[in-house]
C-alpha cells in the first residue's frame, strides 16, 4: 500500500510537470495577455475619454440653451437643437458602462428612457416643485424629454411662449449636468483604478460587469432601438410609439453610433481612433481567432447596412421593411456570437451564487 | 455466501462525528443561504419555477411564507448537532431541504442531492446515542457500539461522490482538451503570481488528470489505514484550491469534513473523549449491546438503497446521443464541474392566423440565473415553452389602437449552445413547435445532432 501511495504523489508530480512538453504549439500571447492591461487601456482610452466627451457636449448644449434663452433666435434655436443632437450621440458612446458610479446615478434609464411621456411632460413644467428624481419621471426627463421639447412642430414657438416649460428645461439640463460631473468625476478619481484593478471572475469584478453590460447593451440596442418599433415583438406589426426619435428623427443614427460604440469596444479602440487592447485580443490569446475575424464581420455587415438606411427609423418602416428586417436578423446573429462563443471562452460568471458547474 | 456480516460491530464514535460535522454544517449553509437574501431572489420573485418530472406538484410557499422551511432548516439542523430530538429534527431537515430543492433545477447542485440524501440516511440511524442532549436527558440510551454497516453506508455516500465524479470525467474533453479547466483556469490568468501558470495548457492538463486520478482512487486510499492521513493531506489540498479557484460555496468544506468518516474508531473516540470531558458528560459504562431485531430492515433497506445509489448514475446508458449535449440522465449523478456551457435561446410565440410573431424577451419571465440555466438544457426549455404557450393561448394583443385575439399560438425557439469552448451549434430548429413536445423522460430525438 506504501508504494500506492506514493505511486499517487507520483502521478501528481508528473501530471503537474510532464505535460509541460505536450502543448509548446501555442505562442506566448495566451499566456501573456492580460486583462488588467486591457482593462486599463478601456478605462483611460476609451470610458473616461468618453465620459470627458459627454461633459464638454453637455457643457455646450448648456451655453446653447443659454444662449437661445437670452436672444431666442432661430440661429441659436438651431444652434440648441445641434448641440443636443451631438450630446446624444455622445451619450451613446459611454451608455454601455452601466456599472460602479453609472450604475449609483442610474445613468442609462435617467438619461435615455424613452419613449418619453409627452403629456407628464407638460403636466410637470406646470408644476414648480415637481421632483424629477422620482422614478415615476423616468420618461419625462433625460435627452428623450429634451428632444421632445427642443423638436416637437412649433416647438420653438411654443418654447419661447412659455416660461414654465423653458424652467422645465432649466430643470432638465441641470439634472444632466450634475449626473454627467459626478459619474465623471467618479472614474477620473478612484472608480477607474478600482476597476482595472478588478479582474477576477466572480460576477462583481471589473470584467465581468464589463462583459455582462456589453451584452445587455447590445440586447438593448437590438430590441429598443430596432426590434420593437419594426414589430418584431408585435406580430410583426411596427410599433411606432416605441420609436426611439420619433421628433428629431434621428434613430437610426443613435443605434449606428450605439452599435459602433459596442465594436470599438470590442475591439479596444480609443477615443482617439488609436486601437489597443481588447477583447478581440483577449480572444486571440485565446486561440479563439475564427471568432474574432466572424464578430467583426458582423459589425461590418451591421455598419454597412445602417449606412444604406436613413436616419429616422419611421419612413424606413414604410419605405424598406424588408432591409430593416435584415439588420435585425443581422444583429440576431451576432448576439450568438457575443453572448455564447465570446462570453463562455471568457469564462466570466453571469451570477453571482454558488454553482458547481452543472 | 454472505457478503457481509449483520453482527460486525464498531464503536459509535464516527458517527456521533459525522452528526456534529454535518449539524453544524448544515446550519451554516441554511443561515448563510437566508444572510444572502438568497431565499428572496430565488424563491420569492420568480413568476415561474422549473419543478423536477414527477415533482411539479412541489410548489414554493406564498411570499414570506417561503422563509419558513429555512427556519426549520436552522432549527432541526441545531437539533442534530445538540442531538436534541435527534430523529425528529433530521427528518425536519431532510423534508425542509428537500422541499425546497425539488422547487427548482435552476438551482440544483450535486452537493445539495448529496446533502438530501445524508440527511436521509441520518434519520435512520442512532447517531445521538452519545454525547447528546438526548442521552444527558435519557431521552436515548447510551450506545458505544453499532452495527458497523452504519459508517459504511455513509461511506459509501461519499464513495459514490467521489468515484462516480471520476468516472464522469474520464471524457476526451476532460482529459485530451483540458476543457472545461481551461477556461476556467485562464480567467485567473490577472492572480499575482500564480496567473503565469493558470494561462497556460499544461496547467490545465495537469489539474484535470489530478483531479480525475484524485476523484478516482481517493476513497480506496482513505479507507486503507496505512495511506489515510497522507490522502486526507491531498483531500484537504484538493477542496481547498476548487474552493480557493470557484465559486463553490460551503461545499469544499462540507466535504474536508465529512470524509473524516474514513478514519478509525479510534480517532473518533479520541475527539467524542475529549468532547465528553470538556462538556462534562459521565463517563459512559459499557452495557450490553446486541443487535437489535429491526436492524435487520434496516440492513436490507441500505441494500436497496445501495443499489439505487449505483443505477441512478448508470441510467444515462439507456440513453442514445451525447450526454452533454442532450442532458439526459446528467443530473443526480455526481457530474461535478464537469463542462462548461453557454447559450442563447430566443422563443417566438407564432400565431397562425396572421402569421405573425412575437419574439419573447426571456428577462420578462425569467431571473438572469433561470435564463442562464434554461437556454442550455432541453428539459427546461421545454417547461418553458409550456409557460409561454400557457401565457399566450388565447390572449388580445394591444398593438398601437387595434387589438389581436391570439388563439391557439404555436411557441419555437432558435437556440444555440457552446460546449467546452466549441464554436455554438444550433440545439433547436425554430420550425418545431415546443408546445407540443411533451415534458418527459423519453429521448428527444428531435434536439439538433451535437457535431463535435
Amino acid at each position: 500500500m506504501r508504494i500506492l501511495s506514493s505511486l499517487f504523489i507520483l502521478v501528481f508530480f508528473i501530471s503537474a510537470f510532464s505535460c509541460k512538453k505536450k502543448d509548446k504549439t501555442n505562442p506566448e500571447d495566451t499566456v501573456n495577455f492580460q486583462k488588467r492591461e486591457m482593462l486599463t487601456h478601456t478605462s483611460n482610452q476609451i470610458i473616461l475619454p468618453g465620459l470627458t466627451n459627454l461633459q464638454t457636449a453637455v457643457d455646450e448644449l448648456n451655453s446653447s440653451w443659454g444662449l437661445f434663452k437670452s436672444n431666442n433666435a432661430d440661429a441659436s434655436f438651431l444652434q440648441l437643437q445641434e448641440k443636443w443632437e451631438k450630446t446624444v450621440l455622445k451619450f451613446h458612446r459611454v451608455k454601455i458602462y452601466e456599472f460602479g458610479p453609472s450604475s449609483a446615478v442610474g445613468f442609462r434609464a435617467a438619461l435615455g428612457t424613452f419613449p418619453t411621456d409627452t403629456a407628464k411632460i407638460i403636466a410637470n413644467s406646470g408644476n414648480s416643485n415637481v421632483n424629477l428624481a422620482l422614478l415615476v419621471n423616468l420618461d419625462a426627463i433625460g435627452f428623450p424629454a429634451l428632444e421632445y421639447i427642443f423638436f416637437r412642430q412649433n416647438a420653438k414657438s411654443q418654447l419661447t411662449a412659455s416660461n414654465e416649460l423653458q424652467a422645465y428645461v432649466d430643470k432638465l439640463i441641470l439634472k444632466i449636468v450634475n449626473e454627467v460631473n459626478t459619474v465623471h468625476s467618479a472614474w477620473n478619481s478612484s472608480y477607474g483604478t478600482t476597476f482595472s484593478a478588478s479582474t477576477g471572475t466572480e460576477s462583481t469584478s471589473g470584467f465581468s460587469l464589463l462583459i455582462n453590460e456589453y451584452n445587455k447593451e447590445y440586447e438593448l440596442a437590438k430590441n429598443a432601438k430596432l426590434g420593437i418599433p419594426i414589430g418584431k415583438q408585435s406580430l410583426g406589426i411596427p410599433q411606432i410609439r416605441y420609436v426611439e426619435s420619433p421628433y428629431a428623427k434621428i434613430s437610426l443614427l443613435i443605434l449606428k453610433e450605439n452599435v459602433l460604440a459596442l465594436r470599438d469596444l470590442f475591439q479596444g479602440k480609443g477615443a482617439n481612433g488609436i486601437e489597443n487592447l481588447g477583447f478581440d485580443d483577449y480572444l486571440n490569446a485565446l486561440e479563439k481567432t475564427s471568432l474574432v475575424s466572424s464578430i467583426n464581420t458582423g459589425f461590418t455587415d451591421i455598419e454597412n447596412d445602417l449606412n444604406n438606411l436613413s436616419d429616422d427609423i419611421l419612413i424606413e418602416t414604410q419605405n424598406r421593411p424588408g432591409q430593416l428586417d435584415a439588420l435585425y436578423t443581422k444583429m440576431q446573429n451576432l448576439v450568438v456570437h457575443l453572448k455564447t462563443d465570446m462570453t463562455s471562452a471568457f469564462g466570466v460568471l453571469i451570477t453571482y451564487q454558488d454553482n458547481d458547474g452543472d | 455466501m454472505q457478503l457481509y456480516s449483520l453482527s460486525k460491530k464498531t464503536s459509535i464514535a464516527p458517527l456521533v462525528v459525522f452528526r456534529l460535522l454535518f449539524g453544524a454544517l448544515a446550519f451554516y449553509g441554511a443561515a448563510r443561504f437566508l444572510i444572502k437574501g438568497w431565499v428572496d431572489e430565488l424563491y420569492i420573485q420568480p413568476e415561474l419555477y422549473f419543478g423536477f418530472y414527477g415533482f411539479e406538484w412541489v410548489k414554493p410557499f406564498a411570499e414570506n411564507w417561503m422563509y419558513l422551511p429555512f427556519i426549520l432548516m436552522l432549527i432541526s439542523s441545531a437539533g442534530i448537532l445538540l442531538g436534541w430530538f435527534y430523529r425528529i429534527s433530521a427528518t425536519v431537515f431532510f423534508l425542509s431541504f428537500t422541499y425546497v430543492e425539488l422547487l427548482d433545477k435552476t438551482n440544483y447542485l450535486n452537493h445539495y442531492y448529496f446533502v438530501s440524501l445524508v440527511a436521509f440516511i441520518l434519520i435512520w440511524l442512532p447517531a445521538n446515542a452519545r454525547f447528546s442532549l438526548d442521552t444527558r436527558f435519557k431521552r436515548t440510551t447510551i450506545r458505544k457500539v453499532i452495527p458497523s454497516y452504519y459508517v459504511k453506508i455513509l461511506q459509501f455516500q461519499l464513495a459514490c461522490v467521489y468515484v462516480f465524479a471520476g468516472i464522469a470525467k474520464l471524457n476526451s474533453d476532460w482529459l485530451f482538451q483540458a476543457e472545461p479547466l481551461f477556461t476556467w483556469l485562464q480567467s485567473h490568468r490577472d492572480m499575482p503570481f500564480f496567473g503565469v501558470l493558470f494561462s497556460q495548457k499544461w496547467t490545465a492538463f495537469a489539474f484535470s488528470w489530478f483531479g480525475c486520478i484524485y476523484d478516482l482512487f481517493i476513497v480506496f486510499f482513505l479507507l486503507n489505514n496505512r495511506t489515510r492521513l497522507v490522502s486526507y493531506f491531498f483531500v484537504i489540498v484538493f477542496h481547498l484550491m476548487t474552493g480557493w479557484l470557484f465559486p463553490i460555496g460551503v461545499f469544499p468544506y462540507v466535504m474536508i469534513c465529512l470524509t473524516l468518516i474514513f478514519f478509525s474508531p479510534e480517532f473518533h473516540e479520541r475527539i467524542i473523549n475529549r468532547l465528553e470531558s470538556w462538556f462534562r458528560f459521565q463517563p459512559i459504562e459499557v452495557k450490553n449491546d446486541a443487535v437489535i431485531r429491526s436492524t435487520r430492515n434496516l440492513y436490507f433497506a441500505s441494500i436497496v438503497f445501495i443499489i439505487i445509489q449505483i443505477i441512478i448514475p448508470m441510467r444515462y446508458l439507456a440513453y442514445p446521443g451525447n450526454l452533454f449535449w442532450n442532458e439526459e440522465g446528467f443530473r443526480f449523478s455526481w457530474r461535478v464541474m464537469l463542462m462548461h456551457k453557454e447559450g442563447l435561446a430566443t422563443f417566438y410565440i407564432h400565431d397562425p392566423k396572421t402569421k405573425g410573431e412575437i419574439e419573447i424577451v426571456n428577462s420578462t419571465y425569467l431571473t438572469k440565473r433561470q435564463e442562464e440555466q434554461m437556454s442550455t438544457q432541453p428539459d427546461m426549455i421545454i417547461q418553458y415553452a409550456h409557460f409561454l404557450k400557457m401565457k399566450f393561448q388565447d390572449t388580445t394583443l394591444q398593438i398601437g389602437t387595434t387589438k389581436y385575439r391570439v388563439l391557439n399560438p404555436s411557441i419555437h425557439a432558435d437556440v444555440f449552445v457552446v460546449l467546452n469552448g466549441r464554436p455554438a451549434q444550433k440545439m433547436i430548429d425554430k420550425s418545431i413547435d415546443l408546445s407540443e413536445k411533451k415534458y418527459n423522460l423519453q429521448h428527444r430525438a428531435w434536439l439538433e445532432k451535437y457535431k463535435p
